[in-house]
């Protein structure tokens, strides 16, 4: 069995035109579930872009295994250990399921047909698109298409997988399924999970980078994120004046992020995404010193 | 890249759009098919004239593939795969070629099985076959390179059918050359072949087109890839795809529009312009070259090229039979028919020569018969020419013997009269004056009729006789 890939962002810019989508950015990102997370226009689908080698930065480099992505010898090894669910998903619609999955897995040089096919089979499995097998892509749901999606990412065992946004669409059972999924292929493989949702991160993730504007603004393990917030996660009768974020919640109370609202407030046990609202806040409270 | 490349031709191959360019060739084949009589050659070449429909329909598959990676949005699936770009769209390509010229070796296949079973002989030319399949290949590279560089399906839709309005709307000679489907202006020869024969070097013509579409389509894909294909082997590909297209070319062009044997020598056959003067002269007569031996039938004996059997000398002897049997025996009456390779009906020293082409198209028997007796009586079929009113008499006996020898019936011929004789599909364009004459022969016996004629016949074929005295023209 492999090992998961190692992979050094350094000093990494995008730019697109006058706008800049990554403002240097230095990760270092070891075998693990590393999560992704910022808000809309952080940077979070153009650094998977260029993970997957899809995007070349405007200066910087990216290496996985000492194998730079600049590059066009490196590239090709590095896309030998990569899988890849984008957030735009595009597949053949008059494919199966199983021949998508297979051509994918053909053209990321796995030559053997019977090998292949048992990958190809493996991978279905592991998404639950095993009975699907022979259906046409174009008659699928949104949800089963995603998992297509999840099947040609992991068809060929790869060192990274790069995730942007898996779970759009998943019901959550799927979800369920598929951070079991993740989890197991995270004890021996890099992935990267590009997403919104913070409790997926919460659930399986081993680290989190939180992107804000295309820099880092915070790199660590999911409890070190919610730590953050430790201390300043209350339930009060009254919205805080101060409050970073709060919301009304079902016993008619508010759940307030940020100081003590009143003297009625009551601490309570802080959420990893209540380290992340923090982070946000603060990123977008320094931009606007 | 054998796995792709089996991938792509099995969803080729499924393609509707094929499958549609495919339906459409067997149709316009199907419609041609029986209206001549089956011989391998000539059904080999409806086959690839008609045959290259199939790629109207590659066209649209092709720009389809083309398309595919960039409208289904998989192009970030393929593009971070470890394969080369040029790799995968070489595979693809080859993918296309062999479906390409699957789906047009399935046409011709038919065709000629059709024409098989219908008891069609000889040897059909396989360059036909090559060619078609090249220009097929070609068909598809170009709509790859459509649906590639365009990245529009409106484009994509339109292909097709432009790529076939282009190749088969070439308005000069030099353009239906140079286009990938050589349009010939008339059937080959099953004993001359084509003349000229562009085929060979129309075949390393296509090849040269389709190396080059090969090697533009693999540099193509590797544009901005990063990932080349080895530079010699694109070169020389580049490198004989010109020299190809340039020699192939430059051959074509130089050709003579048609050329037509006047006589079975090659120092006999001439350009056409130079041949339609010769054939112009009324002396003129295709001589005897021993060719066509399959024979069939006495007084008079029918004689075709082997290739098409003695089944189209019988054919053709039982058309002209009732009529001739009616004339036998008086001067100047053809007692030969004959298959040659030039003009429409030759009449030379008791021979009636008909051209292979007309010979070949299935007419009814009463043109066949009609055409024997214009030979017989010494005229013309020709509308153009002048005739005198002496001509009726000979258009009277004509029509007679058609009536006489069951070819028409009376009722046919007074209805046709009232309008136009074109009608009865015969030969020439005679006005109705010749008609009462000839309903009152048909009423006379004919064994008095003949009698009666016997005395008169030259002066009938000579154009001198009256049509007062015709048989039964008498007060």
């Amino acid at each position: 069995m492999t090992s998961g890939a190692h992979v050094r962002v350094e000093g990494v810019r995008k730019s697109y035109g006058g706008v800049v989508a990554l403002a240097g950015l230095d990760l270092e990102l070891r075998p693990g579930i590393t999560g992704l997370l910022g808000p809309n226009g952080a940077g979070k689908t153009t650094l998977i872009r260029i993970l997957a080698t899809l995007l070349a930065p405007t200066a910087g480099e990216v290496g996985v295994n000492g194998w730079r992505a600049s590059s066009t010898r490196d590239r090709v090894e590095i896309r030998r250990r990569l899988g890849y669910l984008p957030q735009d998903l595009g597949l053949y619609p008059r494919f199966t399921v199983f021949e998508f999955v297979d051509y994918l897995a053909m053209l990321k040089e796995l030559e053997d047909p019977r090998e292949r096919h048992r990958r190809v089979r493996a991978a279905l499995q592991a998404v639950e698109l095993e009975d699907l097998a022979r259906r046409k892509i174009r008659t699928l749901s949104g949800g089963m298409r995603r998992r297509v999606g999840i099947a040609q990412a992991i068809v060929a065992d790869p060192e990274l997988l790069l995730l942007d946004e898996p779970t759009t669409g998943l019901d959550p059972e799927q979800r369920m399924r598929f951070r079991q999924l993740i989890a197991g292929i995270g004890e021996h493989r890099t992935v990267v999970l590009s997403t919104h949702l913070v409790e997926d991160v919460a659930a399986v993730c081993t680290a989190v980078v939180v992107l804000w504007q295309g820099r880092v603004r915070f790199h660590g393990s999911p409890s070190q994120l919610r730590k953050l917030a430790d201390g300043q996660v209350w339930t009060s009768p009254e919205d805080g004046p101060g409050a970073v974020a709060s919301w009304r919640t079902e016993s008619g109370a508010y759940r307030v992020l940020g100081p003590r609202p009143s003297p009625a407030a009551e601490p309570v046990a802080a959420t990893v995404e209540d380290g992340y609202l923090l982070v946000t806040a603060r990123s977008r409270k320094e931009a606007a010193a | 890249m054998s796995g792709i490349r089996r991938v792509e031709a099995r969803h080729l191959a499924r393609s509707p759009l094929l499958w549609l360019g495919f339906a459409l060739g067997m149709w316009v084949i199907a419609g041609s098919l029986w209206s001549y009589w089956p011989s391998l050659p000539g059904e080999a070449l409806l086959a690839y004239e008609s045959g290259f429909l199939v790629s109207a329909g590659v066209v649209w598959a092709g720009a389809w593939l083309g398309l595919r990676d960039r409208v289904s949005g998989a192009a970030d699936l393929v593009t971070v795969t470890p394969t080369a770009p040029w790799r995968l769209w070489r595979a693809r390509l080859v993918g296309v070629a062999v479906v390409a010229a699957g789906a047009y070796a399935l046409v011709f296949a038919a065709t000629l099985a059709v024409s098989a079973a219908r008891g069609g002989r000889g040897m059909p030319d396989l360059r036909l076959l090559a060619d078609g399949a090249l220009a097929v290949v070609l068909s598809g590279l170009v709509g790859v390179a459509v649906g590639r560089l365009s990245g529009s399906r409106v484009v994509a839709l339109l292909a097709g059918p432009l790529w076939f309005v282009l190749c088969m709307v070439a308005g000069d000679p030099w353009g239906r050359r140079l286009s990938p489907a050589l349009v010939q202006t008339g059937l080959p020869s099953a004993e001359f072949g084509f003349l000229p024969d562009p085929f060979w070097p129309h075949l390393g013509y296509l090849l040269g087109l389709v190396l080059l579409a090969g090697v533009l389509l693999l540099t193509l894909a590797a544009r901005g890839g990063g990932q080349r294909p080895p530079l010699a082997p694109m070169l020389a590909a580049a490198a004989a795809g010109l020299v190809l297209v340039g020699m192939g070319g430059a051959r074509l062009v130089a050709f003579p529009e048609a050329i037509v044997p006047l006589g079975p020598d090659r120092a006999d056959w001439k350009p056409a312009a130079e041949a339609d003067m010769v054939l112009a002269d009324p002396s003129y007569a295709y001589p005897e070259d021993g060719r066509a031996t399959a024979c069939a039938g006495d007084a008079p004996s029918v004689c075709v090229y082997p290739t098409y059997g003695t089944g189209l000398a019988r054919h053709v002897h039982e058309a002209v039979q009732p009529v001739a049997g009616l004339l036998g025996g008086l001067p100047g009456v053809p007692t030969r028919v004959r298959m040659v390779p030039v003009g429409a009906a030759i009449c030379h020293g008791g021979e009636l020569q008909m051209g292979e082409e007309d010979l070949r198209l299935l007419q009814p028997s009463r043109a066949l018969a009609a055409h024997y007796l214009t030979c017989a009586l010494g005229g013309s079929d020709d509308p153009e020419l002048p005739h005198s009113p002496a001509d009726h008499s000979r258009d009277a006996v004509r029509l007679w013997a058609l009536l006489a020898g069951g070819e028409m019936t009376r009722e046919e011929l007074q209805r046709a009269s009232d309008n136009d004789l074109w009608q009865l599909g015969l030969p020439g364009d005679r006005p109705p004056p010749a008609v009462a004459p000839a309903l009152a022969m048909a009423a006379l016996p004919v064994g008095q009729v003949r009698a009666e004629l016997a005395p008169i016949w030259e002066r009938l074929r000579a154009g001198t006789l009256p049509v007062a005295e015709l048989p039964g023209q008498g007060p």
